[in-house]
């Protein structure tokens, strides 16, 4: 077990700058999650991690030491991929069995050793079963106990859950979570899911572009994005476009939001990012606010989302408690929208900064 | 449904008809000219007889033929193996326009006749050849090398003839292996000749045993080149066939010996289908 960090970590294909000098440390026994749209370069960084991608510059180091021109098979790191990677032609056992060998582990060792990997997933009972006679879920777990069972320095996840439904993606998620922090493995967790990443992670690095755009807990990620890419990334954002006023901005003629997290000057075009569960809604003249009409009502269990096409402007997503005072708004009613001046994320449009 | 049953009747009847005609119905006259008996006098008799696959099984001059054969075409296999899995590791590595290329000189050969093809080799390869004057001519050897009519020159024949079967059936096989799962050996700890022959020779073997057969089964029925490049003196299977049914007009003689080829043939795949179930228990078809 040990700590990771990336000093200036760059990839470059011909021209294209895939990773730019990224640097982070990820302690020991935390899960740092890479989050970002695909192309944000999220998968090379793992990747040369992993040994699997040459980096163009900079240095990789597992506590003291740097690993950056290692081979992937002297660099003690376990990887679960998204495509569950078994080996197809080995039983469940000789697969988890796999890397163990490789470190001179045999026999009665060699059993308890898999044995131990297989009870941590809950798959003892399936070791002589091949890959394909397993679901999707069994089979990542086996990918996960084998990558576990060599105790690697280093765990890294490769968008694990994007092949598994939502019910088992859950599921695996909780057992991820609790096999990580039983071993305290210091891991490095890539994904395209910011509830995935928020519900895992001790620290979220969000990347854009080959470039970190914040890196902090879910918490300081969510309530205090460091730009427009982040806001409007993370909760589930409305973006408009608007032009910066003194205090706030102005999304149409007359319809003017107060905001104090205006990062533009006034007078720009920006982008307003509003996150539909900020948004507080109540029929009109009982509250001040942004006047609209309710366009479409969509029920969606917990929540209810509406969309509300403000007079004279766009038309915003705005989700309240489907138990609360206003989950029974019909089609058509008069509302007006409110939503407090910390949460109105303002940033210049892009390519305009 | 009975109309789509006839129209299905009707669709394969033709290749049906061909079949047994063309095929099954000349195989059983074989079947039966191999059980009859022979002499020099009379020719072929109208009594049945194993004496034909006694005399071909019994007898070391035929015995000598057949394992000539089978190690002829072993020999064959494996140098297609090992030069055809480099080739075949290049196609699926390389860039798009090299790819095309390289499949398309690895399929043009089979455009040219075998005939000339061969000839090709005896140009290159005969004691006055290309080949014998340039090592001469260079100082590098004082007399001409032993390259044609006898079994390195067949060698060579055959495996330029029969290595595009291989290159092009171990490159689909290749290509079904994903990438993740070599990457997975390599971060266990396995270096890459180890990841080669525990990851991807064994889940390349169902294309591995399927090149083989194919080129196994070529190699030891193949007439033109062991004539051509062995020599009238240098016998395998097909050609001892051959001259049984043409030189000494023995044909019970032949069909016996041409069945024995079959027999063993089928008994191989057969033999490397049972290998093949086993070594892909887990590989979903």
């Amino acid at each position: 077990m040990t700590s990771l960090s990336l000093r200036s970590l760059t990839k470059r294909y011909d021209t294209a700058t895939i990773v730019n000098a990224v640097s982070f440390d990820v302690e020991q026994g935390q899960l740092v999650s890479l989050l970002g749209p695909s192309g944000c370069g999220k998968t090379t960084i793992l990747r040369m991690i992993a040994g699997l991608l040459e980096p163009t510059g900079g240095q990789i180091l597992f506590g003291e030491e740097d690993v950056t021109k290692l081979p992937a098979n002297r660099r003690n790191v376990g990887l679960v991929f998204q495509s569950y990677a078994l080996f197809p032609h080995m039983t469940v056992f000789e697969n988890v069995a796999f890397g163990l060998r490789r470190q001179g582990v045999k026999g009665v060792d060699l059993k308890t050793r898999v044995g131990e990997a297989l009870e941590q997933v809950r798959l003892g009972a399936l070791a002589d079963r091949f890959p394909r006679q397993l679901s999707g879920g069994q089979q990542q777990r086996v990918a996960l106990a084998r990558s576990v069972a060599p105790r690697p320095a280093i765990l890294l996840f490769d968008e694990p859950l994007s092949n598994l439904d939502a019910q088992l993606r859950e599921e695996m998620q909780i057992e991820i979570k609790r096999l990580q922090s039983e071993l305290k493995l210091t891991s490095l967790f890539v994904t395209h899911d910011q509830h995935e990443a928020m519900s895992l992670s001790d620290r979220i690095c969000l990347m854009s572009g080959g470039n970190i755009q914040q890196f902090a807990t879910p918490e300081e990620v969510y309530f205090n994005p460091a730009n427009g890419f982040v806001s409007g990334f993370v909760g589930s954002p409305n973006q408009l476009s608007g032009v910066a006023t003194e205090g706030g901005v102005e999304l149409a003629p007359g319809l003017r939001l107060a905001s104090n997290r205006a990062q533009a000057r006034p007078g720009g075009r920006v982008r307003v990012t509003l996150r539909q569960e900020d948004l507080a809604l109540a029929p009109a003249g009982q509250a001040p606010g942004l006047a609209g009409r309710i366009a479409l009502r969509i029920f969606e269990g917990a929540s209810v989302q509406y969309i509300v096409a403000l007079s004279g402007g766009p038309e915003v997503m705005a989700r309240v408690s489907s138990r609360g005072p206003q989950a029974d708004l019909p089609v058509g009613t008069e509302v007006v929208l409110s939503i407090p001046a910390d949460r109105v994320f303002v940033a210049p449009e892009e390519g305009a900064a | 449904m009975t109309q789509s049953r006839n129209a299905g009747l009707g669709l394969i009847g033709p290749a049906t008809v061909l079949i047994l005609a063309g095929f099954l119905a000349p195989t059983v006259i074989m079947a039966m000219l191999s059980l009859r008996d022979y002499s020099g006098m009379q020719g072929i008799g109208t009594d049945w007889t194993l004496s034909n696959y006694i005399n071909v099984l019994g007898d070391w001059f035929y015995l000598e033929i057949i394992l000539r054969t089978l190690a002829l075409g072993l020999i064959v296999t494996l140098l297609c193996l090992i030069l055809g899995f480099p080739l075949a590791l290049y196609i699926l590595r390389v860039g798009p326009l090299m790819q095309t290329t390289a499949i398309l000189l690895v399929i043009f050969p089979l455009l040219c006749n075998i005939v000339v093809r061969s000839f090709g080799w005896m140009v290159l390869l005969s004691p006055r050849g290309v080949i014998n004057e340039a090592l001469l001519g260079a100082g590098l050897i004082s007399t001409p090398l032993d390259l044609m009519f006898n079994l390195t020159g067949v060698i060579i024949g055959l495996v330029q003839i029969y290595l595009p079967f291989m290159v092009l059936l171990l490159v689909p096989a290749l290509q079904n292996i994903p990438a993740d799962v070599e990457a997975a050996a390599l971060t266990l700890r396995s270096s890459r000749i180890r990841v080669f022959f525990t990851i991807t020779v064994p889940l390349a073997s169902p294309g591995i045993i399927t090149g083989s057969i194919l080129v196994f089964v070529l190699s030891i029925s193949a007439l033109v080149t062991p004539r051509m490049l062995g020599g009238p003196t240098y016998r395998v299977m097909a050609t001892q066939i051959y001259d049984e049914f043409m030189t000494n007009l023995n044909w019970p003689s032949g069909a016996a010996l041409a069945f024995v080829l079959t027999f063993i043939a089928l008994a191989l795949i057969w033999a490397a289908n049972r290998v093949a179930a086993h070594l892909t228990r887990g590989i979903p078809a």
